[in-house]
C-alpha cells in the first residue's frame, strides 16, 4: 500500500507543521492575551498524556496503524466504527486548514477570485503530493519548514524596531477558569498528532515514534510562543479585536520607510505549513480508507475524497465567525474522544485482553 | 509511440485545470488603471451628518515627466498639476470610497495613503466610525498618520508644500521628522487605535493648520489634540506637547533655550537623547506618581558673550536646562489633568507596578487622575561643546 | 484505445520489426566469387576500393585488398599489407606451413590488429568501421585488417563549458581518443571501459565508463541494463541515448547529466559515477545526476574557495532571479502594490501611464522576443549574429519603449532575467518552462499562484530519481557532511569524503586533516630570513 519509509527526525518535522499549519493564522489560547505564550507552554505540558497514550499504542502494536490496530482489539465492527470516528476527524482538521486559508484570502488578497478557484489550485497540489507518497511529503516538507523557521526569524527581526516589550505584561490578565480553558485549547491542538498513528508504522525505527513526536510538539510549541510573544509585543492590546494577529504583525513591518507592507510573503509562508497540514490529513484519511475497505492501494481514493474535503471546508464553515467559534469553543471538546478516550480505553482493552499475541506482532 | 500518447492522454486532466485557471483573472489590477490616493481628508458634508471625503490623488502620468514642475503652477485650493483632488460624499467613509468611483476613471487604490486628515468637528464628535474602515479594510496601511484640522480637510491637502509635489507625502515626512524639533506628537492609526483599547491611557494627536504669507499658503503643524476615548476635548500648545514627549520618551533631538541669569543673550541646548521613568508608589491610600527624566545634550549656540566652557558654568546651564524640562512637563501635566485624560499612560504603569491598587481604581481613573500628585525629577547632562571651545568673540570686546 | 486505432487503420506494420539474425553467407574459395559477394553487399559505391594484386609465395596467388576511402589510413595499407605481401614476399622462398592465411597473418602483416573470418556479415562490418579486408584466392577466409584512419578534428577548448583556470582540453568526436583522454587522467587500473554497439543501422560504438572499486556495482548493472534495452536504428549524439536512459522521461528536469570536459568526467568518476562515451560525439553522458551539480562549476575547484563560494551562491541567486523574477514583477505590479515602495510605485505606474496592454501579457511578449532572439543568435553566423543583438537592443528595446508598447520597467525586468538565465547554462531549458509558467499563475492568482506553481514544481523535484539517487539530495535528504560542497564549496583538503548518495561503497577519497600547517606551527620558523633570528 506504501512503500516509502521515513525516518525519525522526518517525522518530527512533519509534526512541527502539522501543529503550526493553521495555528500561526488562528492561534490558539489567544484570549488570554498577553499570556498567549503561558497557555500554548502549559498545553503542551498537557498534551504530553494524549501523546503518551497513543504512542504506547502504537509501539505495543509495532507496525500497525490505528485502523488496523482497532480492527485487531475491537474486533471488525466496533473496530470500524472507532476508525471511521478517527479518520472523520482528520479529514474535518484538513477541510478546516483549506477553511481557513480560503477566509484569509478572501479578506486580504485575492477577494474577487471565486473560492473554487482557490480551493482547486491548493487541492491540486495536495493531491500531486498525496498521490506521491509519504516520502515525497517528508521531504517536500523539509524544505518548507526550513523556509518557514527563516523567515520567522527574519519577521522577528523585522519588527524588532515597533516590538515594544511592555506590552507584554501583565502576563496573566484574565481569570484562571478562561486560562484554564485556554490551556485545554492549545492542547487539543497538540493532541491534533494523533494523525501520525496512520504513519508510524512507515517509520524507519519504529520505536523511536514517542521521542519523535515529542520533539516535533517541543519545536513548534516554541515556534509558536515565539510568534504569540513577537504578536502581543507589536501589537499590544489590540491584537485581541484582530481576526489574524500574525498577519497585522506583518502589516506593520516599516523599515526604513522602504522595506513595508510586506504581509503577503508570511501569509505564503503560512500557507505552505497549511498545505503539508491538508496534505498530511488527505493522505492519512485516503490510506485510513483503504485500509478501512481493504483496498489494494490507497491512490484512487485521494482524488474523490480531496474533493469531498474542499466542499466540507466551504460547507461547515459558511462565515470566519463560525471558524473561528469552533477553534476557540468546540474543538477542545470535540477532540477529546479522538485525542484521549478512544486510544486510552483501546490500550486498556489491549492489556486486558494481552494483545498482541507473540505470533502476531512478527 | 502509443504509450506516450496515452500517458499525455491520462495527464489531459492537468491542461483542463489549466484552462479553467487562464479563463479569468478576477484580482488583477493594472499600475495604470489605480488612481494612487496619498491623502484623505474627513469633513462633514453640508447636509447634517454625511461625511465629505477628498482623496489627494498622484498623477502618475505628471508626476515623472521632466518639463512640468509643479512649482509654477500658482497655489490655491486647486490643487497643483502632479495632484488631483477628488471630493466625495456618503454616509460612512467606505460608502463615499466607493462613491468617489463615480468621479474617478480609475479605482482607488488606499494602499498607498501616508495621511489622514480629520476635520476638528469630526474629530470632537468621535473618531470611531472614521477609523473602523480604515482598520478593517485590508488595503490601508496601518501606519498612516493621523492629523487634525482646524480648517477644512481637502484645504489642508489642496496646500503646496515647498520642495514636495505630492502635499501628503510631505506631511507623512513631517510626521516622520518629530523628532528634530520633538514638538510634534506623531501618531499613526495602529497606535491610536490601541491606546483606544486600552483601559485609562487617553489619545492625542497632532493639528495641522495653515500658514499664510504674501504670495502662497502652507502648511505647519501647530498643537497637539487631547482626546478623551476618540473625542477631541482639548489642545496642547507646543511647550506642552514636548512636555508630554519626554514623559513617553519620545523626544530624541530638538533645542531647548535657556537665559542666563545676568547675562545678555540666549543658549540654545541640543537635545541628544532623553529616558523616562515613571513610578507609582500607593501610601496610605493616595497614589503617587515619580517620573524621572534623563537627558543628555551638547551647546548647540549662544549668543552670549559669556565663556561657557568651564564645568561650573555647565553645571549651571544644566541646572536651568532642568528646570525647563521640568515646566514643560508640568505644563502638559496640568492640562492633561484639567481634561481630566491620562495622556501619559500613568494608569497603565500602575497597572503593572501596583495591580490591586489600579483593580480599584481603574473604574473611576478619569475623575482620579486630576488629583493625582505627581513629582518630576528631572537630570541633565552637557556633554559636548561643539566644535568650539569658547565663543570666538574675544572678550575684550564686551 | 490508440493501440485499436491504430490497427483499425492498418497502422501496426509500422511498429519496428524486430531485427533479422540471419548466419550470414559464408566465403568461397574462389576470389572472383568472393568479390562479387562483396559488391552484392556493399554495391558499386565509389568509394569501395578493390586493389588486385599477385602475391608470391610458393606460386602466384590471386589476391585483392578490399576497403573504404577516406576511413582508412593509406601509409598502412601502404607500409603493412601490400609492401611485405608484394615486396617482401618474394625475397625469400617461404615454406608454408599449415594454412596458408594463418601463414600470412602470423609471417607477413604487420599490423596490429588482424581478426581472421569466413562470415560475410562480420567481413562487411568490419569494411565498414575502416578496416581492410584481405582475400586470397583458393582460401575461404579472409583476413580483416585494421587500418582505420580517417579525418580527425584537433583537440579544442568546449565551447559551451569554458572556464577561466581550468585544462583547455574538450572531447573530440572519436571515441577512442576521447577514452585515451580520459585514461591520461586517470591512470588507475580500476578505470575499466565496457563497449557494446547500439543502433541497428548506425552500429555506434557505446562505451560504458566507471572505475572500479569507488563505483556501485548495482549502479554499474543498472545502467548495463538500461542500455540493453535500447531498441533503435539509430544513435548519432549522447542524447539519443540519454532519453532512452533517464529515470523521468517526462520531467524537464535532466536527470542525465552532459559534458564536454575530460576534467569533469575524471572528476565525477572519481566520485563513483558512470560515464556513457558515445562514438561520434564530443558529449559524454554521466549518471546518476543530481539537482546541485547544474550549480557546481569546473572553476569552482581551480578558484580560492571563498570565492568559488560567493560564485556559487551568485548563480543560485542568478537562477532563482531567471525563474522567478518575470512573475515577481507581475504579481507586484498587478496584485501587489502595496508592497513597491510609494515613490517607486509613483514612478512606475509613470512609467506604465498609457501602455495599451496588461503586464502579463506585455512581460510573456517580451520574453518571447528575448527569446526569438536568442535562438537566432544561436543559429546565425557569427557576423550576422551580431547584427541580431543590435537589431533587438536597439530597435526591440529602444522603439517600443519610445513609442510606448512597453513599459520601461518591463524591459529592464526582462532583461535582468535573460542575463540571469544564462547563468546556470545546464537548467536554462527547464528555466524557460518555469519562467513561462509561474508568470502566467502569477498573472492569474498574484504570488498565490506562484507558490502553488512553486509547491508543485517541489514536489515534482522531491519525487524524481536519478538512477536511484534522490534528485534533491544531497539538500533532500539532507546529508550534513554533503553541504561541504552544496552551501559552501570547502578548501579542497576538507572534502575528505565522496557524497553519501553516490559513491558511499567507498567512503573515504582522501586522508584526513591534511590541512596545510597551521600558523602557530610555522611562527618563529621563517627561513626566507635567517639572520632575523641571529640578531
Amino acid at each position: 500500500m506504501e512503500e516509502g519509509r521515513i525516518s525519525s527526525s522526518q517525522l518530527s518535522l512533519l509534526a512541527i507543521s502539522y501543529l503550526i499549519g493553521t495555528t500561526f493564522l488562528l492561534s490558539p489560547g489567544s484570549q488570554a492575551k498577553q499570556g498567549t505564550w503561558l497557555t500554548i507552554l502549559l498545553g503542551l505540558g498537557e498534551a504530553l498524556i494524549p501523546v503518551l497514550i497513543f504512542t504506547t499504542l502504537a509501539k505495543r502494536f509495532a507496525g500497525k496503524s490505528l485502523i488496523e490496530i482497532n480492527d485487531l482489539v475491537w474486533g471488525k465492527i466496533v473496530g470500524k466504527l472507532f476508525s471511521l470516528v478517527f479518520l472523520w476527524y482528520i479529514f474535518h482538521l484538513g477541510s478546516a486548514s483549506f477553511a481557513i486559508f480560503v477566509a484569509l484570502f478572501k479578506t486580504t488578497v485575492l477577494i474577487a477570485t471565486p473560492e473554487v478557484i482557490l480551493l482547486i489550485s491548493g487541492l491540486l497540489s495536495c493531491i500531486y503530493v498525496s498521490k506521491k507518497g509519504i516520502e515525497v511529503i517528508a521531504r517536500t516538507n523539509e524544505v518548507l519548514i526550513l523556509i518557514t523557521v527563516l523567515l520567522l526569524i527574519l519577521g522577528f527581526l523585522l519588527v524588532l524596531n515597533i516590538f515594544n516589550a511592555n506590552n507584554l505584561f501583565p502576563v496573566i490578565e484574565i481569570p484562571i477558569t478562561r486560562l484554564l480553558w485556554a490551556t485545554q485549547e492549545s492542547s487539543s491542538l497538540f493532541g491534533q498528532t494523533i494523525v501520525f498513528m496512520m504513519i508510524f508504522p512507515y517509520l524507519n525505527r519504529r520505536k523511536s515514534c514517542t521521542g519523535a513526536i515529542i520533539k516535533g510538539l517541543v519545536v513548534a510549541a516554541i515556534l509558536l510562543m515565539s510568534s504569540a510573544v513577537r504578536t502581543t509585543g507589536v501589537l499590544g492590546k489590540i491584537s485581541e479585536s484582530y481576526i489574524f494577529p500574525n498577519y497585522e504583525t506583518d502589516r506593520l513591518i516599516d523599515i526604513g520607510n522602504t522595506l513595508t507592507r510586506l504581509e503577503i510573503l508570511p501569509v505564503l509562508n503560512f500557507l505552505t505549513m497549511g498545505f503539508i497540514k491538508s496534505s498530511v490529513s488527505l493522505y492519512v484519511t485516503s490510506l485510513g480508507t483503504a485500509q478501512l475497505l481493504n483496498l489494494r492501494t490507497y491512490r484512487p481514493v485521494v482524488i474523490p475524497l480531496g474533493i469531498l474535503m474542499i466542499i466540507a471546508a466551504t460547507q461547515n464553515y459558511p462565515d470566519i465567525s463560525s471558524h473561528l467559534r469552533f477553534v476557540e469553543n468546540i474543538h477542545p471538546i470535540y477532540a477529546l474522544p479522538v485525542q484521549i478516550i478512544f486510544p486510552l480505553i483501546t490500550l486498556l482493552l489491549a492489556i486486558i485482553r494481552r494483545l498482541p499475541c507473540q505470533g502476531e506482532n512478527q | 509511440m502509443t504509450r506516450s500518447v496515452v500517458y499525455v492522454v491520462k495527464k489531459k486532466w492537468v491542461l483542463l485545470v489549466i484552462l479553467l485557471l487562464l479563463s479569468g483573472c478576477w484580482d488583477r489590477k493594472e499600475l495604470e488603471k489605480l488612481a494612487i490616493v496619498t491623502g484623505i481628508g474627513i469633513d462633514y458634508g453640508e447636509e447634517g451628518d454625511d461625511y465629505q471625503v477628498s482623496f489627494l490623488i498622484a498623477r502618475s502620468g505628471e508626476v515623472k515627466t521632466p518639463g512640468s514642475s509643479s512649482q509654477d503652477g500658482g497655489g490655491g485650493g486647486g490643487g497643483s498639476k502632479s495632484v488631483w483632488l477628488l471630493k466625495s460624499k456618503g454616509a460612512t467613509i467606505f460608502d463615499a470610497v466607493r462613491n468617489a468611483t463615480l468621479q474617478s476613471s480609475r479605482r482607488l487604490f488606499l494602499s498607498h495613503n501616508q495621511v489622514v486628515i480629520i476635520n476638528k468637528e469630526v474629530a470632537e464628535k468621535g473618531l470611531l466610525p472614521v477609523i473602523d474602515f480604515l482598520i478593517r479594510d485590508h488595503e490601508p496601511r496601518l501606519n498612516e498618520w493621523l492629523l487634525i484640522t482646524r480648517e477644512q480637510a481637502e484645504t489642508i491637502l489642496s496646500l503646496e508644500s515647498g520642495l514636495e509635489k505630492i502635499s501628503a507625502l510631505a506631511i507623512a515626512d513631517l510626521m516622520r521628522n518629530y523628532y528634530l524639533s520633538s514638538k510634534i506628537r506623531a501618531v499613526n492609526l495602529h497606535e491610536f487605535a490601541g491606546t483606544l483599547l486600552a483601559k485609562t491611557t487617553e489619545n492625542t494627536l497632532p493639528i495641522i493648520g495653515v500658514v499664510k504669507t504674501d504670495q502662497e499658503k502652507g502648511m505647519v503643524i501647530e498643537e497637539t489634540g487631547i482626546f478623551k476615548s476618540d473625542k477631541l476635548i482639548g489642545y496642547l500648545n507646543k511647550k506642552e506637547t514636548r512636555g508630554l514627549l519626554w514623559v513617553l520618551g519620545k523626544t530624541q533631538d530638538g533645542v531647548v533655550v535657556v537665559e542666563l541669569p545676568g547675562e545678555e543673550g540666549k543658549v540654545s541646548l541640543e537635545i541628544f537623547g532623553a529616558k523616562s521613568k515613571i513610578s507609582s508608589k500607593v501610601s496610605e491610600g493616595k497614589i503617587r506618581f515619580e517620573i524621572d527624566i534623563a537627558e543628555v545634550g551638547s551647546l548647540g549656540e549662544q549668543t552670549s558673550y559669556a565663556n561657557l566652557s568651564s564645568r561650573e558654568k555647565l553645571s549651571l546651564l544644566e541646572n536651568l536646562k532642568a528646570k525647563v524640562i521640568v515646566e514643560e512637563v508640568e505644563a502638559a501635566l496640568k492640562k492633561a489633568q484639567e481634561c481630566k485624560a491620562d495622556i501619559f499612560g500613568l494608569g497603565e504603569y500602575l497597572q503593572r507596578q501596583n495591580r490591586k491598587e489600579w483593580e480599584k481604581v481603574k473604574d473611576n481613573w478619569g475623575e482620579l487622575f486630576p488629583h493625582l500628585e505627581v513629582k518630576v525629577k528631572v537630570k541633565t547632562k552637557i556633554r559636548w561643546l561643539g566644535l568650539l571651545t569658547k565663543p570666538t568673540i574675544l572678550e575684550q570686546i564686551k | 484505445m490508440i493501440r485499436f486505432l491504430l490497427r483499425k487503420f492498418g497502422l501496426a506494420h509500422l511498429r519496428k520489426e524486430s531485427p533479422s539474425t540471419p548466419e550470414g553467407k559464408l566465403l568461397h574459395s574462389d576470389l572472383e566469387e568472393n568479390l562479387a559477394l562483396f559488391r552484392e553487399e556493399l554495391g558499386n559505391s565509389p568509394d569501395v576500393i578493390i586493389r588486385r594484386f599477385t602475391l608470391n609465395l610458393r606460386n602466384e596467388l590471386k589476391s585483392a585488398v578490399l576497403f573504404i576511402d577516406g576511413l582508412i589510413d593509406q601509409q598502412v595499407i601502404y607500409d603493412s599489407i601490400l609492401y611485405p605481401l608484394m615486396i617482401e614476399a618474394k625475397k625469400e622462398k617461404w615454406a608454408v606451413k599449415g594454412h596458408l592465411i594463418d601463414f600470412i597473418e602470423d609471417n607477413l602483416l604487420t599490423v596490429g590488429g588482424v581478426d581472421k573470418d569466413d562470415r560475410m556479415p562480420g567481413l562487411v562490418a568490419a569494411v565498414l568501421a575502416g578496416d581492410s579486408v584481405l582475400l586470397v584466392d583458393g582460401c575461404d577466409q579472409a583476413l580483416a585488417i585494421s587500418t582505420k584512419g580517417w579525418e580527425k578534428r584537433s583537440i579544442t577548448e568546449p565551447d559551451t563549458e569554458q572556464t577561466i583556470k581550468g585544462p583547455r582540453e574538450g572531447f573530440t568526436e572519436n571515441i577512442r581518443t576521447n577514452t585515451a583522454m580520459l585514461r591520461r587522467k586517470i591512470a588507475d587500473p580500476g578505470l575499466k571501459f565496457e563497449q557494446m554497439k547500439i543502433g541497428e543501422r548506425t552500429r555506434t560504438k557505446v562505451s560504458i565508463a566507471y572505475v572500479k572499486g569507488i563505483v556501485n556495482e548495482k549502479l554499474v548493472e543498472e545502467v548495463r541494463r538500461r542500455l540493453k534495452r535500447i531498441n533503435t536504428d539509430m544513435v548519432l549524439d549522447a542524447n539519443y541515448l540519454s532519453e532512452f536512459i533517464s529515470d523521468a522521461p517526462f520531467s524537464p528536469f535532466p536527470t542525465v547529466a552532459f559534458t564536454e570536459r575530460p576534467d569533469v568526467t575524471a572528476a565525477k568518476l572519481l566520485e563513483g559515477r558512470v560515464a556513457i562515451f558515445v562514438d561520434g560525439t564530443p558529449v559524454v553522458n554521466t549518471a546518476p545526476t543530481l539537482f546541485i551539480e547544474s550549480f557546481q562549476n569546473p572553476d569552482d575547484y581551480n578558484f580560492h574557495f571563498l570565492f568559488a563560494t560567493m560564485i556559487r551562491w551568485i548563480r543560485y541567486l542568478a537562477f532563482f532571479l531567471g525563474i522567478l523574477l518575470p512573475a515577481f514583477f507581475v504579481a507586484l505590479t498587478t496584485y501587489h502594490q502595496e508592497l513597491i515602495p510609494t515613490p517607486l510605485l509613483i514612478s512606475m505606474a509613470a512609467a506604465m501611464e498609457g501602455v495599451p496592454f496588461p503586464i502579463v501579457i506585455e512581460v510573456v511578449a517580451m520574453g518571447a522576443v528575448f527569446e526569438i532572439l536568442r535562438e537566432a543568435g544561436v543559429r546565425l553566423a557569427r557576423p550576422i549574429g551580431q547584427t541580431i543583438s543590435i537589431v533587438g537592443a536597439l530597435v526591440i528595446g529602444q522603439a517600443t519603449v519610445a513609442a510606448g508598447l512597453v513599459a520601461a520597467p518591463t524591459v529592464i525586468v526582462i532583461a535582468l532575467t535573460a542575463i540571469a538565465s544564462f547563468v546556470v547554462p545546464t537548467q536554462q531549458e527547464i528555466g524557460i518552462i518555469l519562467r513561462l509558467g509561474l508568470t502566467f499563475l502569477a498573472g492569474i492568482l498574484g504570488a498565490y499562484g506562484i507558490l502553488v506553481g512553486l509547491l508543485l514544481t517541489l514536489i515534482h523535484l522531491t519525487s524524481l530519481r536519478s538512477f536511484g539517487v534522490p534528485y534533491l539530495s544531497p539538500v533532500i535528504p539532507l546529508s550534513i557532511e554533503d553541504q561541504k560542497d552544496v552551501i559552501v564549496r570547502t578548501p579542497l583538503w576538507a572534502m575528505w569524503t565522496r557524497p553519501r548518495s553516490i559513491g558511499w561503497p567507498r567512503p573515504i577519497r582522501q586522508g584526513f586533516g591534511q590541512s596545510p600547517t597551521s600558523p602557530e606551527e610555522t611562527a618563529g620558523k621563517d627561513w626566507s630570513r635567517p639572520d632575523d633570528k641571529k640578531g
